[in-house]
């Protein structure tokens, strides 16, 4: 045995954000579902691509370079349902003991979980998003021009970046706040599906409600020309994510109060 | 261990902890101390409050009043608490499609400890062959020994166990005896809950029992058992009756046990042997039964335990 170490003070640290952060990463690596969905989401990217450049569009108007990244937002779905279960399952198997053992302030763990998987969410994105619009300007035939040319065409590809970094923070609040695998499944797919189109139902506020819904201002940033008012581009990136760290904020706190 | 604070610190103090869980009062006031270089049992029936006593140890629930001191300061204050505090409070507590490695891997990573440290262990613990193996198809008793090695990853001068012989074959208790006496041996501090008295009697150089939450004593497991129960010199004679007569006259207490032996109480071997010498009786055997941690730990919990049958008594006679 390795001699003991001055009870933690002395010897290499570790713990905190670090070693918080550390694991998550190892276990993001490690488990299946995070390679599945990478595939599943990567091949729906690349496919929609494919079909945008390969399908003749008939009389309708050509296809745009937003066509061509839209396949990606399914993997934003994958991805929101896979931050949701990177919380909960550490509560259904127990883990979620082990790591509060071994990282003082509780909040250090949500907080690692969601700066990793945003961080890997939202690379993820722009690599998807680049990687659609080059296979589809690969593949598409002459007199197609599916390659970002303008800045708008640029900003949506770029933003999937930001939409998958947010969407993965926000899971990983969710999955906080709710801890059941189901709950949080439910309640994230919910909001995303659900909550955000049903808005605009609700008779006169609807729809000045519907504009501020994030998960709407958010996929605008890849999949409309111009973004609908109050925001500009930047607006919307800043508004959608000033929301995912309020989610988050809400999370890290209601962890540090509550019982395990 | 050869650092600054001796095998006199004292490195676990738990000062007047109390939980409560709704109504129900499961930690009641608790006070003890555990010292290094010992393996301290921690003895209670179920639902005592051993498992709550350890989760507050490691910081999992927080009291309603009390204190915990480990290494001298609150667990919260531990900068990498697994290289202070070595916990296996449950062995399912892992992802059952990780590999064993990976799960050491995980658990090592969130306080920096390396990778060759997670493999040492897996040696240390038997697990190499099956490192690779998902822990959902591991055996109970390999997932106690991955339990073990977890607890061990930051090389801990605490190490805390709750039923660790749990699940393990009569090989995996005399390996888990073992480990727990040479960790002791090593200077470190080793508290260990288990319902396996006979096994914590040969374990346990020191016990702190409980009873709905209380304190009912702590102290060395031998003067323990010394002092709660009636040691007595066991006779087997052919000449029973003579020999009860003489003891009796002599002013011992004597009952005749279902298998024909004499129990004499307050007096010592050697003074029954000169008695039967006196009146000429053979003796087929005499010898001093001093009472098991069993039947202390049932006389002085059996007015504390929660949950019990009915038909339930203290066990009367020893088995040793």
């Amino acid at each position: 045995m390795r001699g003991v170490e001055g009870g933690g003070t002395s010897g290499p640290a570790g713990g905190g954000l670090k070693g918080a952060a550390a694991a998550e990463w190892v276990r993001l690596v490690h488990s299946g579902s995070t390679w599945w969905g990478l595939g599943v989401s990567g091949a729906l990217a690349l496919g929609v691509a494919a079909l945008t450049a390969r399908v003749a569009p008939g009389d309708e108007e050509p296809a745009t370079v937003a066509d061509a990244v839209s396949g990606t937002l399914f993997g934003q779905l994958i991805l929101l349902v896979l931050a949701v279960l990177a919380m909960t399952s550490e509560h259904r198997s127990g883990t979620i003991r082990l790591a509060f053992q071994a990282i003082q302030g509780r909040w250090q763990v949500v907080a690692a979980k969601a700066a990793v998987l945003g961080g890997a969410g939202g690379a993820v994105g722009l690599v998807y998003g680049f990687a659609a619009v080059g296979l589809g300007s690969l593949l598409a035939p002459a007199g197609l021009d599916l390659a970002p040319d303008t800045a708008t065409e640029w900003r949506q590809v770029a933003s999937l970046g930001l939409i998958y970094a947010v969407t993965a923070v926000i899971g990983v609040a969710i999955g906080t706040l709710v801890r059941t695998s189901a709950g949080g499944v439910s309640a994230a797919l919910v909001w995303i599906l659900v909550l955000e189109s049903a808005v605009g139902l609700v008779p006169r506020v609807g729809d000045a409600m519907a504009r501020w819904m994030p998960f709407s201002v958010l996929v605008s940033l890849t999949d409309s020309a111009k973004i609908d008012k109050p925001f500009g581009a930047v607006g919307a990136a800043v508004y959608c994510s000033a929301v995912a760290v309020a989610v988050l904020a809400l999370a890290l706190a209601v962890v540090r109060k509550r019982k395990l | 261990m050869t650092e600054a604070r001796g095998r006199d610190a004292i490195l676990i103090i738990v000062e007047g902890l109390t939980k409560r869980f709704g109504k129900r009062t499961a930690v009641d006031g608790l006070s003890f101390a555990v010292r290094p270089g010992v393996v301290t049992g921690f003895l209670g029936p179920n639902g005592a409050g051993k498992s709550t006593t350890m989760r507050m140890i490691v910081g999992l629930d927080r009291p309603a009043a009390g204190s915990v001191l480990v290494d001298g300061r609150p667990y919260a204050e531990l900068d990498a608490p697994l290289r202070t505090v070595g916990a296996l409070l449950d062995a399912g507590w892992a992802r059952s499609r990780n590999s064993a490695r990976t799960h050491l891997r995980w658990v090592a990573s969130l306080n920096g400890i390396s990778r060759e440290r997670v493999e040492e262990l897996l040696r240390l613990v038997g697990l190499r062959e099956v490192a690779g193996q998902r822990v959902g198809t591991l055996s109970l008793g390999m997932r106690q020994r991955l339990g073990m090695a977890m607890a061990l990853l930051g090389d801990p001068r605490i190490l805390l166990f709750d039923e660790p012989m749990n699940g393990l074959d009569p090989e995996g208790i005399h390996w888990v005896r073992g480990l727990l006496r040479g960790f002791a041996a090593e200077g470190r501090t080793v508290l260990v809950s288990s319902h396996l008295l006979s096994e914590m009697a040969i374990t346990a150089d020191e016990v702190v029992v409980i009873g709905a939450g209380r304190l009912i004593t702590s102290g060395s497991t031998r003067d323990f058992i010394e002092r709660t129960t009636r040691a007595a010199v066991l006779v087997r004679t052919p000449g029973g009756a003579r020999l009860t007569e003489t003891l009796r006259r002599a002013g011992h207490q004597v009952d005749l046990r279902p298998d024909g032996t004499l129990a004499v109480t307050g007096t010592t071997a050697a003074r029954v042997g000169e008695l039967a010498a006196e009146c000429g009786e053979v003796l087929h055997e005499l010898r001093t039964d001093h009472g098991s941690l069993e039947e202390a730990f049932m006389r002085t919990t059996y007015d504390a335990v929660e949950y019990r049958a009915t038909t339930a008594a203290p066990a009367s006679e020893s088995t040793q």
